[in-house]
């Protein structure tokens, strides 16, 4: 029995015990600063204070629980205590343990014994009381508690902006402390008032406003100053009214980005501020969709003539109205009427808001919309900018109504320019001439009735071509080489049958193209572009423009052209496949389009073409050249070389780069001011990049920046200098070369050499 | 004249002094004996010593020696030990020096100063490692030894940077990198980047860096060299030429697209255009461009003279007179350039010969696609001809080895042609860059160069440090060039079998841009490093020096040499004075 290493024993747990209870009171504390925190930044502001009340809190807390625990009074009893409270197999004789042997009962010394072997055997196991967990999930809680809070002051964080702006004092760059600078600058920029935006201060001197803002400045100045003005963008200039002195204000409506740049007289000297930017944004125009309608919609008289519009309209301010307006056309060819509706949205009656879903049911009826009449209609929107409204409209959308009654074969009695010739009537004469062959399928063998069938598939190809035309679709060739291919194809390959087979014709012009190359030559299109893998015709097409553009159609005609012509391909198909009966059906449809192509053509009926002046019959082809006489024309190109002062700065600081700056010379002084002249043009359009530059060019110009930091301001205005100049191409330069007596001698034997 | 162990290097022909000599001493020693004095015997022999010793300074003898200790196997920075252990087991009688800055080595001597070499530089048999600096080089008058060069090191190896860089055209920095591991090479302008090229693995590689400059100037470019964490500057001096205008005459049968594309292109671009162009059969339409009107109706002497290019139709050529044909042609003797613009090349008229003597094969097709530089693909028309391979062309732009463009000297002056035509819809689709790709090399290269008095460079490559020595060479055109730095004149000597052509030495001046000017102010930059840049570089030019003049035959298996050592000719002197002073006192004893 050892009563040191009782001793030693009960001295370590207790340091344990110590170690655990401080662990989890620090916790504890460390969750009460956090609450605390988060809890005061909802109503105080200054963080100072708030660390303060949060740090007493805590330290509340961390003695509170410290006398609690009675950590600081904490003895080997309270051990002994607790190891008879928690573990009897002791015996309650724990206290044994720390006694003397001489004091004890020799029945007491054997006790003891025991309960020494005891303590020995549950030593390595005793757990000592804690709420570390719970500390920690109360921390844990506290702390997400903390985040979810803070994220919330943010918002109110607005309000320190005033303090936070009036400790920022502005300084002419100058060693001087005498002089009057600014010491406080307060900015409230107040949008206009149809954004319903609430005026706020800038946090920034540079400022981020809507267009037509008005800006309010109110500057201190530290002492006595005279004339105290704001430059804009380096144009114009404004003076601040004093309000009473040092205090000066100014207020601007800003439509445009730009910068500016404060500048006072003080001891008769003037200083300038740093440039600051004004970066504006615009009001944006409304934006309109119509949801429930495609751009054509035809219509039966059968079917229901009430069409519902649903449109979405949207603003980024407001809208103040929207209306649709609808255009009636009545009647054909030159008896044509046109009537101009503005046609209200009846759910919202007033379209007023952000974002506004409105509908209005077009009754067709009461448009006055008979059979063969068409409308056409669009969606306006104004937003509530001041004074001139944005306005937007959508793409005009068309609502025919289906004439069932009369058949109009032809409707180009309207054009100026013959555009639609005697091609209409083919499509009709190809379906009467099926009709006919089906009926008279039973009486004719079947090789007549195939070779007819066939030949009206040609006569269909021709049609198509012949349309493809106005596609700007360069096929004419293939009309003259159809007879040639006409008997191949007499002898069909049998797979054609099966295979999804277009039009070959085109694909054989290509494969004739590529078989035409000599062997021997190598054929430019072998270098191939990898980019130009979709298209691999390109190559070898003379592509000046895109055909598909080249016409005189608008979308809408053209995509019911392309529409017809992929129809006429089925119909040829099926005729060629001698199923006329298959092939009827397509042949109605192309009909169908090509009525209503003829319909749309009337709307260019105001577009006439080119229309030359008339010949004077007497001059042509007699060879008179007495008006065509030598002439001689002179110019000298004007275009000078762009920003000339940048490019002696840009070389002036490349030279004094290389010589490791001390200063800038007085010389560079002046090609710098000149330089920044330059810029601020520049700068203009584009503050963001170039206001930075501007600013050092104007402290390099002043003398004003530090000597160590010259260097890598010079830097700095070297790099972003270089990117204004423009990239120019490359211009043949001349070479230089000596011309000395024994280059003579050499070209001259060597041209005795060439005549040998 | 050599003997087995001993050399004379008489003064006169042997003949002639025993000839002169045998006489005479045969004289003195029977003048000697009818003396009469006592020593007879000792007199005689002090004549023929003086006889002797006066014979020793006309035929100078000298004595064969064998040379054992005096090979020095010098040691430079970056030896390889084991080599050096091999080479002393070969031949352990080498004395081993090293330099400073190379690592010791037991029984190594330092050599404290390159002054010391002209000293033992004969001596010198192997040098190993990086070697000598080339003005250390020069220092050794006798340059027999065997170089065993260290690997080149890690950097730079090579660099060329482009002589001429003229404003807004891409020039290519170019040179070998010799990378350890995974490398970035980045050309940084005043604007930052500008190239860069990633090496991912160990090795040499090659590399191109361009740029386009957009300002002339002397300016100072950075190669950032960033390998691992390490990120090194060096810093790459660049000569940006403003562009020197042209002028140019173009004379075409009939006015086309094609050249009103290239008369607006070199009007905006600042060159001086005459253009002419007929309209009817007496009419002709003339336009002048940045240029005074001058007479362009006839081909003469003066216009030759006047223009640095004419560009010219086949047909206007055809229609030429017979003396406007010799002016044209004698102008490019003079160093006119002409570029014919035709679009058949077959059965010309013999002017059309002689200008541009080439052959051409008829092609199927006209169009093809070619990607300028590095721009998309066109297709653009051209003549179908192939141009049959000549190697008196020099071509301009190729494709799949067929010349496109090119020119061929006659006389002074050039003949360029151009096969594309219609390039104005590369112009027109709005890329300026590739349409000044075609045509602004061909008017370059072809047309007449400007006549400079002076052209100096430098024969030592880059880079270039303080206080080092800088070898000049200077063609002149006929004027004696005198060329100075800082006010300081360089002495200049010519060439012995050249003429105008120069030689110069100067030592290169303080870190940074320098210049050397000659009478007439022509101007040569050249840019000094600091001691610390471009390293490697200067290594391996070093290495490639000491490698250049090492000796074809090795070093090391001549065990044993020998040498001549010449007897001094102090003692032949003093035997003189010893025998002729008892000559004169044997008579007073």
């Amino acid at each position: 029995m050892n009563a040191e290493e009782i001793r030693y024993r009960l001295s370590k747990l207790k340091w344990r015990y110590l170690l655990l209870r401080l662990l989890e009171i620090s916790l504890l504390a460390l969750a009460t600063f956090l609450l605390t925190d988060a809890l005061a930044s909802l109503w105080v502001s200054p963080s100072a204070q708030k660390t303060l009340l949060s740090a007493l809190a805590a330290l509340t807390v961390f003695v509170l629980r410290f006398f609690h625990y009675r950590l600081h009074k904490l003895g080997v009893q309270f051990f002994i205590r607790y190891l008879n409270e928690s573990y009897p197999q002791l015996k309650e004789s724990a206290d044994l343990l720390i006694s003397d042997d001489d004091q004890l009962t020799t029945l007491q010394q054997l006790q003891k014994e025991k309960t020494f072997q005891g303590f020995n055997t549950l030593y390595p196991d005793i757990k000592l009381p804690n709420h570390i967990k719970q500390s920690f999930g109360i921390l844990v809680v506290c702390a997400a508690a903390y985040f979810v809070l803070s994220a919330f002051a943010a918002g109110d964080k607005q309000q320190d902006i005033k303090s936070i702006i009036q400790k920022k004092e502005i300084k002419p760059i100058s060693s001087d402390t005498t002089v009057a600078f600014i010491t406080s600058l307060t900015i409230e920029i107040i949008p206009p008032a149809y954004t319903q935006l609430k005026p706020f201060p800038s946090s920034d001197f540079n400022l981020s406003l809507p267009e037509g803002s008005r800006v309010k400045w109110l500057v201190e100045f530290s002492g006595e100053v005279s004339n105290p003005k704001i430059l804009f963008s380096g144009r114009d200039s404004s003076n601040l009214l004093k309000k009473n002195s040092p205090i000066f204000s100014n207020e601007q409506v800003i439509t445009e980005s730009g910068f500016y740049q404060l500048q006072w007289r003080a001891q008769n000297k003037i200083y300038n501020s740093d440039y600051y930017k004004i970066e504006t944004t615009k009001d944006q125009s409304p934006k309109i969709t119509i949801d429930n309608l495609t751009q054509f919609t035809k219509l039966s008289i059968t079917d229901n003539l009430n069409v519902d519009v649903k449109s979405t309209l949207g603003d980024d301010y407001g809208l103040k109205d929207a209306f649709i307006t609808a255009t009636v056309s009545k009647g054909s060819g030159e008896g044509i009427k046109f009537r101009e509706e503005k046609i209200r949205f009846s759910k919202p009656e007033k379209v007023v808001g952000k974002s506004v879903n409105a509908t209005v049911t077009l009754n067709l009826k009461k448009l006055g919309l008979d059979p063969g009449d068409e409308l056409y209609f669009y969606v306006e929107a104004f937003d509530n900018k001041m004074p001139s409204a944005n306005h937007h409209r959508t793409e005009t959308f068309f609502i025919a109504l289906q004439d069932t009654t009369t058949e109009i074969t032809s409707a180009d009695e309207g054009l100026g320019v013959d555009l639609m010739p005697e091609y209409f009537r083919s499509q009709r004469q190809i379906i009467i001439d099926t009709e006919k062959l089906l009926r008279e399928k039973k009486k004719i063998t079947k090789q007549i009735f195939n070779s007819t069938s066939n030949e009206l598939g040609y006569d269909q190809k021709v049609l198509r071509l012949r349309y493809g035309q106005f596609m700007g679709e360069e096929a004419e060739s293939g009309i003259a080489q159809e007879a040639v291919h006409y008997d191949d194809e007499q002898e069909a390959d049998p797979t054609k049958q099966f295979g999804h087979q277009h039009d070959t014709e085109n694909e054989h012009n290509l494969v004739d193209q590529k078989k035409g190359v000599a062997p021997g030559h190598v054929h430019a299109n072998e270098l191939k572009d990898p980019d130009e893998k979709e298209d691999p015709a390109k190559a070898f097409m003379h592509n000046h423009d895109d055909s598909e553009e080249a016409t005189f159609f608008i979308q809408s005609v053209k995509a019911k052209l392309k529409a017809a012509l992929t129809i006429m391909w089925d119909a040829e198909l099926y005729l060629r496949l001698y199923e006329p009966e298959k092939s009827l059906p397509y042949q109605y449809k192309v009909l169908n389009l090509l009525k209503e192509i003829s319909n749309d053509s009337r709307i260019y009926v105001h577009r006439t073409g080119f229309d030359p002046p008339p010949l004077k019959e007497e001059k042509r082809l007699t060879a008179d050249l007495s008006e065509v006489k030598t002439n001689t024309n002179r110019y000298t190109n004007t275009t000078e070389e762009n920003y000339p002062d940048i490019r002696q700065a840009l070389l002036d600081i490349e030279k004094s780069l290389q010589m490791n700056p001390v200063s800038v010379s007085k010389a560079n002084l002046t090609a710098f001011s000149k330089a920044g002249q330059e810029l601020s043009v520049v700068a203009i359009e584009q503050p963001a990049v170039y206001l930075k530059t501007l600013s050092l060019l104007k402290a390099l110009a002043d003398q004003q920046v530090k000597q160590e930091d010259l260097r890598e301001s010079l830097m700095a205005v070297r790099k972003s200098l270089w990117k204004v100049l423009p990239q120019e191409s490359t211009s043949p330069a001349q070479h230089q070369s000596t011309k000395s007596e024994l280059d003579q001698l050499f070209l001259q034997s060597l041209e005795e050499v060439k005549h040998d | 004249m050599t003997s087995s162990w001993l050399t004379f290097n008489p003064v006169f022909p042997l003949w002639a002094i025993a000839l002169l000599t045998l006489p005479i001493f045969a004289f003195f020693i029977w003048r000697e004996i009818k003396r009469p004095h006592k020593f007879l015997l000792a007199r005689i022999i002090a004549q023929l010593l003086v006889l002797i010793s006066i014979l020793g300074l006309l035929i100078q003898p000298s004595y064969r020696e064998q040379q054992t200790e005096s090979s020095i196997l010098l040691l430079t920075p970056s030896y390889d030990k084991l080599k050096v252990d091999s080479l002393l087991k070969v031949n352990s009688s080498f004395k081993i020096i090293r330099m400073k800055e190379a690592k010791t080595y037991a029984n190594s001597e330092v050599l404290t100063s390159y002054h010391n070499l002209a000293k033992i530089g004969r001596d010198i048999k192997i040098v190993t490692g990086q070697g000598l600096p080339e003005y250390a080089l020069e220092l050794l008058k006798q340059k027999d030894f065997k170089f065993i060069p260290a690997p080149f090191p890690h950097g730079v190896t090579e660099l060329s940077i482009p002589k001429q860089t003229v404003v807004n055209k891409r020039s290519t920095v170019k040179g070998i990198f010799n990378a350890f591991g995974k490398t970035k090479l980045k050309l940084i302008g005043p604007a930052g980047g500008e190239d860069s090229v990633t090496f991912n693995s160990s090795g040499q590689f090659p590399f191109d860096l361009s740029f386009k400059p957009k300002l002339s100037g002397l300016f100072v470019y950075e190669l950032s060299i960033q390998d691992g964490a390490s990120t090194t500057l060096e810093k790459l001096p660049l000569e940006v030429m403003p562009e020197q205008k042209q002028k140019i005459l173009i004379l075409e049968k009939f006015p086309t697209a094609e050249v009103r594309y290239l008369k607006n292109y070199l009007t905006e671009k600042g060159h001086s255009l005459a253009l002419r162009h007929q309209i009817s059969k007496t009419d002709f339409k003339y336009e002048f461009a940045n240029l005074n009107s001058t007479r362009i109706d006839r081909l003469t002497p003066e216009v030759g003279e006047t223009f640095d290019l004419i560009f010219i139709d086949d047909k206007v050529l055809a229609e030429f007179s017979a003396s406007e044909k010799n002016y044209l042609e004698s102008a490019v003797q003079n160093g006119l350039g002409v570029v014919i613009l035709s679009d058949d090349f077959s059965e010309k008229d013999k002017t059309f010969k002689r200008l541009l003597p080439i052959k051409t094969k008829q092609l199927a097709t006209d169009t093809i696609q070619l990607r300028l530089g590095h721009s998309k693909l066109y297709t653009i028309p051209f003549v179908p001809v192939e141009i049959a391979p000549n190697a008196s062309i020099q071509p301009i732009l190729q494709h799949k080895g067929r010349v496109l463009s090119g020119y061929l000297y006659s006389g002074a002056g050039k003949v360029g042609f151009q096969l594309l035509t219609e390039t104005y819809r590369i112009s027109l689709e709005g890329n300026e860059d590739d349409y000044a790709f075609i045509w602004s090399d061909l008017i370059e290269r072809t047309a007449r160069s400007k006549n400079e008095m002076f052209k100096i460079s430098l024969v030592n490559d880059f880079p270039y440090y303080s206080d080092e020595p800088l070898t000049l060479d200077i063609i002149s055109s006929g004027t004696q060039p005198s060329l100075y730095e800082n006010n300081n004149s360089i002495p200049l000597e010519e060439d012995v079998i050249i003429d105008d052509y120069w030689h110069g030495k100067s030592w290169a001046g303080k870190p940074g841009w320098n210049k050397l000017i000659t009478q007439d102010s022509t101007q040569f930059n050249y840019f000094v490093s600091n001691e610390n840049e471009w390293r490697s570089l200067r290594l391996v030019n070093q290495i490639k020096a000491n490698m250049l003049v090492q000796s074809s035959d090795s070093g090391t298996n001549d065990s044993i040499q020998f040498i001549h050592q010449p007897i001094p000719i102090l003692i032949f002197f003093l035997i003189f004075l010893f025998a002729s002073g008892f000559l004169w006192l044997a008579p007073k004893i």
